[in-house]
């Protein structure tokens, strides 16, 4: 019999405030930053100064003789190659964070600088040149061009970010035993943050190792936080040498230098649409960096395929810390330039963005056809919230003054579905339920999510569940990323809970002279489907259990789960923007987020997600760049003046529209929302001052700039 | 050959190298200090001048520190160069006999500019990650801790969890504390100077919408119960 979920549902897709809410909002809440455990040491990492060089003198001694040392470790060994700012080098714990800072200063280090590359374009003319990596489709390019009656070219860019996760990353190592191990860590992943720390090179040899990895609370992670980290290793490290619990959490600077970031994308694009407002043509010449050895996440062509396409990118090095998984990898720089790209030729073509958007939605031929319904829902829904009919108008505000107004809008995609994971449900027979899953809340809303669904499986209230999470010692669940978390963890707890009720089922049948499968779980009762008047308290049923608790397990790869899941959403963003053309500032007066995510598990926190990611993509389109010195590398930026996140003030009227397509089960929604975001504000300047500002973020330089080359 | 120190991000008082904000404040002597972060903390000005006690000198090993915390007395002992976020969060286990733990103001940016170490201060917001623990004696300070003291929520807590004004947390006691000084010092603020009071405190989840939603409807209870 394969699983599904109830056609009537009470609990899922309700509003349920989140559960740990009242602890986090009274400060109770304890994160790993927070652990503060008897004998706790502070660990510090000492960290090149020179984005590229070897290092010739390495001395701890005088650290370890300073006060309150309890522990040093090397991490580079003289003749090693430092490729950051702020690469690690050594580590030491101290009874307090100050004695740290003072010891990590008394370590003796050199440095041989070596020739940085400090950016992208000088990367790109380093010698020999990254080779580019070519990617051609459908027609050849000059016969797709020769289709093509209108053209549009254009240069568009996203720069590097950082992630800037509040909580820093880090952990606090605590030695319960030679070969027991338990870490508090800021984590997406306590599966594979035990994992990693299972396999670090020094502990592999300890015989039985057990170590768990204890995560109710973490400060958010957008892609950054899959494992112990080097700076989890060391503090273990530390901690295993002093026999003390050791505290490293990494510092403001050291988040924006080794915390992660996300990769540029730089684009020259040559479109054509045939003058029925197809697109059939696309060249792209692209560069980017993923820092010291990796390159962009390259997902152009996105949504749109034309009739013949050419991709040629260079993954250029630069001396910074290598990137990290950012919410929806790729997608919000493809989206910026594919978007901005559509903008420019439905200009060149006199057509209506919105219009030519729906004219270009993916066709047969295109993976994401099944979504193209969805697309248009979303836009002509987003056009009436914006005000696109009254608002819109032809390229550059018409209007008297140095203040103008725009719209833009910008469509995007993601897959999410379902990760691995696993749950177990336990029942005893005085009725109480606890559900256990390895799963991990980064804000998102797990640890209600899981009280949810068992709740709605047993015919119960939330109340009546204890959901536990943010544990390794709980069944295996994946770490949180790709927006696979909710539709894996609901499966698998729903699951656990569906074979958990069978057990309950079959002791209650007799009892209500009835066959399992006739019965139901609702509203704190068992009863029989065909006659409810039959019926057994929740709690006088499992009473039936007799002196065993039962347990059952539910697993996201169990091949009876039909149609609970799936993967691939549609959303849409529309922006309003103000831009003042005397001073470049831009204010953002609107935006509409229509989003879908199959089945809304709880709307309350669902809509949370929407609102976050269009905050997060307005900060991002407007203030953050990471800036390396073009000398140096070394980063100009590394704190939370320079590098601006957003404020209240700058975010204007957010309104979000969520769709819900039961039918299509649990999808997840913790990315696509902040993908379109970007290229929709892009857009709308363009609209409101009549030129291309091209790349991201659109500070008041960029404007001004681009208004100066009209 | 080019030999490079660590940047003295944290200068000790044993080895004060380089210029950095907490640097500068030793270079002044703690009465600079505490004029100094009286203006920039907004604590605004007690009057009564500086205690002959700091005027001394004081530190660089570890002084005793009094504080009044949520209307507790509380000591620590800490180097004079301790903010007092770092000593309510870190210091208050290791160096008292007071069994509290107040972690609940948490430190992220470390240098006054994103709110979530926001802590109320002889009635005004100050960001704590900019106040010495030595300066803030004598004075009544109040941490997110003490807002639901009894278990019962504060309406604005009551508010931000109702209206799901937070997500992964971090910043959220920040944001809990400026709203609360904003509420308390203009009943019935309006959307807009609400805004304004909660520009100080950054988020990275993006719950900025729904935390002015919840305060400005904690707003309006607080208002209607007077």
């Amino acid at each position: 019999m394969p699983y599904k979920w109830p056609e009537k549902r009470q609990v899922i897709g309700t509003k349920v405030p989140r559960l740990d809410g009242a602890l986090k909002v009274a400060g109770k809440a304890k994160y790993s930053y927070d652990r503060n455990l008897p004998g706790l040491l502070h660990g510090k990492i000492l960290r090149s100064t020179v984005a590229h060089g070897k290092i010739v003198t390495l001395d701890l001694a005088p650290a370890e003789a300073m006060p309150g040392v309890k522990a040093a470790m090397s991490i580079k060994k003289v003749g090693d190659i430092v490729r950051f700012g702020g690469d690690e080098v050594a580590a030491l714990a101290a009874e307090t964070e100050e004695q740290a800072r003072d010891a990590i200063r008394a370590i003796k280090v050199a440095y041989e600088s070596l020739p940085p590359l400090a950016s992208e374009e000088a990367g790109l003319e380093r010698n020999p040149p990254p080779p580019p990596q070519t990617t051609e489709k459908g027609l050849k390019i000059e016969e797709a061009f020769a289709k093509a009656t209108v053209t549009s070219e254009g240069f568009y860019g996203v720069a590097v970010i950082t992630h800037v996760c509040l909580e820093t990353h880090g952990l606090v190592a605590d030695w319960k035993a030679d070969d027991d191990l338990v870490v508090y860590c800021s984590t997406q992943a306590v599966g594979n943050t035990r994992n990693s720390l299972k396999n670090h090179g020094p502990f592999k040899a300890i015989a039985n190792l057990k170590v768990t990895c204890e995560t109710p609370f973490m400060g958010g992670g957008f892609g950054s936080k899959f494992s112990a980290d080097l700076q989890g290793t060391v503090a273990a490290e530390l901690a295993r040498k002093a026999k003390r619990p050791v505290k490293l959490m990494l510092e403001r600077d050291e988040e924006h230098w080794a915390g992660g970031n996300r990769p540029s994308l730089f684009a020259k694009v040559k479109a054509g649409a045939d003058k029925d407002g197809k697109l059939v043509a696309l060249d792209v010449e692209s560069y980017g960096t993923g820092g010291n050895s990796t390159g962009v996440d390259m997902r152009l062509p996105y949504i749109y395929l034309p009739e013949g396409h050419r991709i040629r990118n260079r993954d250029v090095n630069v001396n910074a810390f290598n990137k990290r998984a950012f919410r929806a990898p790729g997608s919000p720089q493809a989206c910026a330039v594919m978007d901005q790209m559509m903008d420019d030729l439905a200009h060149a073509g006199g057509w209506d963005p919105v219009e030519f958007r729906l004219k270009n939605l993916p066709g047969q031929g295109n993976p994401l056809v099944n979504l193209s319904p969805i697309w248009e829902k979303e836009l002509k829904m987003g056009a009436e919230a914006i005000g696109w009919k009254q608002g819109y108008h032809k390229r550059g505000d018409p209007a008297a003054g140095p203040i103008k107004r725009g719209l833009g809008c910008a469509i995007n995609t993601w897959g999410g579905g379902p990760g691995g994971a696993q749950a177990s449900c336990t029942i005893a027979p005085d009725g109480s339920v606890e559900v256990r899953c390895g799963t991990q809340d980064l804000g998102t809303g797990t640890t209600t999510l899981v009280p949810i669904v068992a709740a709605e499986i047993l015919g119960l209230e939330i109340k009546d569940i204890q959901g536990k999470i943010g544990s390794s010692a709980y069944p295996d669940a994946g770490g949180s990323g790709g927006s696979t978390s909710c539709g894996g963890v609901s499966l698998a707890v729903g699951v656990a809970c569906m074979k958990a009720l069978e057990q309950i089922f079959a002791k209650a049948a007799p009892a209500l002279d009835a066959q399992p499968g006739d019965l139901e779980a609702e509203g704190g009762k068992v009863y029989v489907k065909a006659a409810p008047a039959k019926s057994l308290s929740w709690k006088q049923a499992c009473a039936l259990l007799g002196a065993q608790a039962i347990t059952a397990v539910g697993d996201k790869a169990d091949k009876e789960i039909q149609g609970m899941a799936a993967s691939g959403v549609g959303g849409a963003q529309f922006v309003d923007v103000s831009v003042d053309v005397e001073t470049g500032q831009v204010r953002v007066n609107k935006v509409v987020a229509v989003a879908d995510c199959g089945l809304v598990m709880n709307r309350l926190l669902c809509e949370s997600q929407v609102y976050g990611g269009v905050v997060q993509g307005l900060s991002l389109a407007l203030f953050e760049e990471r800036r390396l010195d073009p000398r140096s590398a070394l980063m100009l930026n590394p704190d939370m003046e320079w590098y601006k996140l957003a404020g209240h003030s700058d975010l204007g009227e957010i309104e979000v529209h969520l769709l819900d397509y039961p039918e299509r089960g649990v999808i997840g929604i913790g990315e696509p929302p902040v993908i379109p975001t970007q290229a929709a504000l892009a857009n709308a300047v363009t609209n409101a001052v009549g030129v291309r500002v091209g790349v991201l973020p659109i500070t008041p330089k960029r404007v001004l700039d681009a208004l100066a080359k009209k | 050959m080019k030999k490079e120190k660590q940047p003295a991000r944290r200068p000790s008082a044993k080895a004060p190298k380089g210029v950095s904000r907490r640097g500068f404040f030793q270079a002044m002597g703690l009465a600079g200090a505490a004029a100094t972060t009286l203006a920039q903390g907004g604590c605004g000005s007690s009057g009564g001048g500086v205690d002959p006690a700091l005027q001394q000198g004081v530190g660089p090993d570890a002084i005793d520190v009094a504080l009044k915390v949520n209307g507790r007395d509380v000591k620590v002992k800490v180097e004079p160069r301790v903010t007092l976020l770092d000593a309510l969060r870190d210091h208050l286990k290791l160096g008292s006999t007071e069994p509290v733990d107040l972690t609940g103001s948490k430190r992220v940016c470390d240098r006054g500019s994103c709110g979530a170490c926001t802590m109320i201060v002889d009635g005004r917001t100050v960001y704590s990650c900019t106040v010495l623990a030595v300066e803030a004696q004598g004075r009544q300070i109040r941490t997110v801790e003490g807002l639901s003291e009894g278990g019962k929520l504060h309406p604005v807590q009551e508010e931000f969890v109702a209206c799901d004004g937070l997500m992964c947390g971090f910043c959220t006691p920040g944001f809990v504390m400026s709203a609360v000084s904003c509420l308390e010092r203009t009943p019935g603020a309006t959307a807009d100077q609400i805004r304004k009071c909660l520009d100080g405190n950054i988020c990275r989840c993006g719950t900025q919408p729904r935390a002015l939603e919840a305060v400005v409807k904690a707003g309006a209870r607080m208002k209607g119960r007077r």
